[in-house]
């Protein structure tokens, strides 16, 4: 009894500790003031170019992602288990190492600068390198749930589908994305807050321009410098808008579960 | 009626299986004790599992003949397959179930045309109280109904049945096995049933071919069987009813 106790207690200075830093978000803010300062000029741009973008990233990441999610998590091999370690490194390198990666790639002096540039597709420093750097970081965490989600369906069913008669893709369609789909809007949620995140890696590919590249999490850093409260707003919300992904995926993935238990 | 002839050979994992079946003219039991290799035979005659070399035929129809070079595509076999766990799909009605068979079959019929005939072949299963469930909310028995419902929608030209009853309790495994039995006795197509029962083996079959690590130790009728056994587990089985 004294065991657990202990091992309570530990578990409760982590809890506290993540939990602080949130607190003084929260306390240091009354509702009047928060709104108030929503209105400082650098939030309405920001916002509107981190839904546009975030957007785009995400539509972008489940159109190509759930193909490849699914192409991996059917077939086998060594060049299949390297794709799929590949395309999971962006979740573990630093957003940093990201941007620079990415510039080497797409900016002036990159890899394919010789094909993109004289065709006048300048890349680095636009909405559209924001929107690169966001697909980059965030691809990741939606390519990996939906992989293990497209692992964990029943095989009889899509053997089964086979011998009906039923195409690859009337099999994709019909029955593989219908029967994962809880777990890949959890994927997706998870997938678009990071992307909504997403500083580092924009910062040296995208660089902070006002209503071009600046995102909220650039303008949070822009504010730190010149007005604290605003900066204090913005990660409010940002704070909230996470905390609301948090429970829809919680909620998803609880009916999910509770439906596969029906099962058995 | 015609037969589903198959000579395979090949190894699955570290199992190597090497077998010649012959449904004849009805329903060909396929019996073994677990880790016999009889699911991975099954798979092989669907073409989900490839052998080494082999030849598989239903009537005229070749499916696959090493020999040749011949491989129909599992999608192009038109084997029926239930199995075990009877994998419905299960974000799907009963009816869309079967109406999913028959949206393969690819004739391009208009989807009131796919429901009407859905509609009746559970009918003929006396199913249509069902049409409107999900999986979840089915007995093992009627889940095992609506999955010979959906594979005869695909108008297969075999039935492959994976223990069949191996899912079920044991209260409704008496009824189910009567009912399979009668529906497998009026199916004009062969069928192939796996199991691992004595009991069921003896009702469903009308033959019976005896597996034994991936290799048929004897085939023939219940009787045959029980007049000569060939090896001991043929004798224990036979002696287990």
């Amino acid at each position: 009894m004294a065991g657990q106790s202990l091992l309570s207690a530990m578990g409760g200075v982590l809890v506290v500790f993540l939990i602080a830093p949130l607190l003084g978000l929260v306390t240091a803010t009354s509702f009047g003031d928060f709104v108030a300062r929503l209105r400082h000029p650098l939030v309405w741009p920001a916002l509107r170019l981190s839904l546009i973008t975030t957007s785009a990233s995400l539509l972008f990441v489940v159109v190509f992602g759930t193909p490849l999610s699914w192409t991996l998590a059917r077939a086998n091999g060594r060049f299949i288990r390297a794709v799929e370690v590949l395309t999971n490194l962006p979740a573990v390198i630093p957003p940093a190492v990201a941007g620079i990666a990415l510039l080497l790639a797409f900016g002036r002096r990159g890899l394919l600068a010789g094909w993109l540039y004289p065709r006048g597709w300048s890349v680095a420093f636009t909405t559209l390198a924001v929107i690169m750097a966001e697909i980059f970081i965030s691809a990741p965490f939606f390519v990996q749930a939906a992989t293990s989600a497209f692992r964990r369906l029943d095989g009889n069913c899509l053997v089964v589908a086979r011998t009906l008669g039923a195409s690859p893709l009337r099999i994709f369609f019909r029955i593989g994305l219908p029967m994962a789909t809880p777990s890949l809007l959890a994927g997706a949620a998870m997938s678009w807050a990071r992307a909504l995140g997403e500083f580092g890696a924009t910062l040296m590919f995208a660089g902070n321009f006002t209503g071009k590249t600046q995102t909220l999490p650039l303008a949070i850093y822009t504010a730190l410098e010149s007005n604290l409260c605003a900066a204090q707003a913005l990660s409010l919300l940002l704070v909230v808008v996470a905390f609301a992904v948090l429970l829809f995926v919680r909620v998803v993935l609880a009916r999910t579960t509770a439906d596969e238990m029906r099962e058995y | 009626m015609n037969s589903l002839q198959a000579v395979v050979a090949g190894r699955i994992g570290a199992l190597y299986v090497d077998a010649q079946i012959d449904t004849g003219d009805g329903t060909l039991v396929i019996v073994g004790p677990n880790g016999a290799g009889k699911t991975t035979l099954l798979l092989m005659l669907l073409g989900i599992r490839r052998p080494h070399s082999g030849r598989i035929t239903v009537g005229e129809s070749k499916l696959l003949d090493t020999a040749a070079n011949l491989e129909v595509a599992v999608e192009n076999r038109r084997l029926g397959y239930v199995p075990q766990d009877y994998g419905l799909f299960p974000h799907l009605t009963v009816l869309e179930n079967v109406e999913f068979a028959l949206e393969c079959d690819s004739t391009g019929r208009q989807r009131k045309s796919r429901r009407i005939e859905a509609e009746a072949i559970l009918d003929h299963l006396d199913l249509m109280e069902l049409t409107a469930r999900q999986s979840s909310e089915l007995s093992g028995g009627e889940k095992q109904k609506v999955a010979l419902a959906r594979a005869l929608a695909a108008k297969p030209q075999a039935l492959l049945l994976d223990e069949p009853l191996g899912a079920l309790d044991v209260a409704a495994r008496h009824d189910v096995r009567l009912f399979l039995a009668a529906y497998l006795k009026k199916l004009d197509i062969p069928a192939i049933v796996v199991t691992h029962d004595p009991n069921e083996a003896r009702t469903l079959g009308d033959r019976l071919a005896v597996l034994e690590a991936g290799r048929i130790a004897q085939a023939g009728t219940w009787e045959e069987l029980c007049e000569q056994p060939a090896t001991t587990f043929v004798q224990q089985l036979v002696s287990r009813m």
